[in-house]
């Protein structure tokens, strides 16, 4: 193994636990955040990035090949559609009335579970 | 003309998507390819927008959208590194608020750059776009300053509404 | 590398399926959506680690489709429990 390729390896290593490390969190975000937006927060910001970092590493892994723009492709489109759909989740949830919780009102808003 | 640049540069874009998918390898695959994209761009052009002003960009403005692409991802992992603080505190430090921000823009493009921007940054989730206003989730008030003092705003009409 | 992106598609699907405790608690539909969502997502990273695991390129284009249909399905599935229905304007 080149020394170029134990650097590439290690990169990629390095990129596939950060996206781990954001998916963990994201999932810990929708567990243990008190109501539906901010678990929204959690979930649209973590995935994006974790997906991002691992699908990047991956690609880093796979060298020049025809797969990695397909890869390049698949990341521009979570970076493109979780916001939205995240957006679109919220949206929802505001126009059918569902109240975020508040420090002030504590349980008695939303949803706190 | 308007319309016929925006469906060339959908064309293009379609183009792409189909040679990275299928790989433009045999003539074959160009030979299905190309004219798939024709027809699929020629449909959204005269179909999906109809309502409103497609997104024709100059060469400067698709530098400038580069740009704003790059600072973009630069927010959304700040982003996720609060949310993880946040998430891994276990007192969970979080005080919720929505708030309202009103930004006119000329272009409908420009009004999705912005929801989707507010919705990348740290701290923020846009929950409701009607007309000029946006309606924002933020984890707390601090994180709706950028939006409140119209730096976002300022940033998304120099990348769409200038020439 | 490949028992290190093993122990990476384990991960991600024990990840998953703690995802699934929300979509089983809710307690608003929306909630539920937003963990098929998100389940959604890992999936999709999950398809494009098991190509590379098994050697099966061909996933990579499902992992796109999939990526591509699961935005879908959230948009619809919140569109029609926001409005009850599927046809009409969308604005």
């Amino acid at each position: 193994m080149s020394l170029f390729e134990a650097i590439r390896n290690a990169a990629a290593v390095v990129l596939v636990c950060t996206g781990s490390f954001f998916f963990l969190v994201g999932t810990l975000g929708l567990i243990r955040f008190p109501d539906f937006y901010s678990r929204t927060h959690g979930a649209t910001k973590c995935d994006t990035v974790g997906a991002g970092s691992i699908l990047l590493g991956l690609a880093l892994l796979r060298g020049l090949h025809a797969d990695v723009l397909k890869i390049l492709a698949i990341i521009s489109l979570v970076l493109l559609t979780s916001p939205t759909a995240g957006h679109a989740l919220a949206r929802a949830a505001y126009r059918t009335g569902l109240r975020p919780w508040t420090r002030l009102v504590g349980g008695g808003g939303g949803d706190a579970d | 003309m308007k319309r016929a640049t925006n469906i060339g540069q959908a064309m293009v874009l379609l183009a792409g998507f189909w040679a990275v998918l299928a790989g433009l390898t045999s003539p074959g695959l160009v030979a299905v390819g190309l004219p798939v994209a024709a027809a699929v761009a020629a449909w959204a052009g005269l179909r999906l927008w109809t309502d409103d002003e497609p997104p024709v960009m100059s060469a400067r403005q698709w530098l400038r959208f580069a740009g704003y692409c790059v600072r973009l991802v630069r927010d959304i992992v700040s982003a996720a590194v609060l949310v993880a603080e946040k998430v891994l505190d276990p007192r969970m430090p979080i005080d919720p608020v929505l708030i309202v921000h009103r930004a006119r823009f000329g272009r409908e493009v420009s009004r999705v750059a912005l929801a989707n921007s507010i919705t990348l940054t740290p701290g923020t989730l846009t929950v409701d776009v009607d007309g000029d206003r946006f309606v924002v989730h933020c984890l707390a008030e601090g994180f709706a300053d950028d939006i409140r003092d119209g730096t976002f705003e300022r940033r998304i009409r120099r990348v769409f509404e200038e020439p | 590398m490949d028992s290190f992106l093993w122990g990476a598609a384990t991960f991600l699907l024990a990840v998953a399926s703690v995802c699934l405790y929300r979509a089983y608690r809710g307690p608003t539909v929306l909630d539920r959506v937003l963990a098929v969502n998100v389940i959604g997502t890992k999936t999709m990273v999950l398809l494009v680690l098991l190509a590379f695991v098994f050697d099966r390129p061909l996933y990579v284009d499902v992992a796109l489709v999939y990526a591509l249909l699961n935005f879908v399905t959230t948009v619809v599935a919140t569109r029609y429990f926001e409005t009850g229905a599927l046809e009409g304007d969308w604005q």
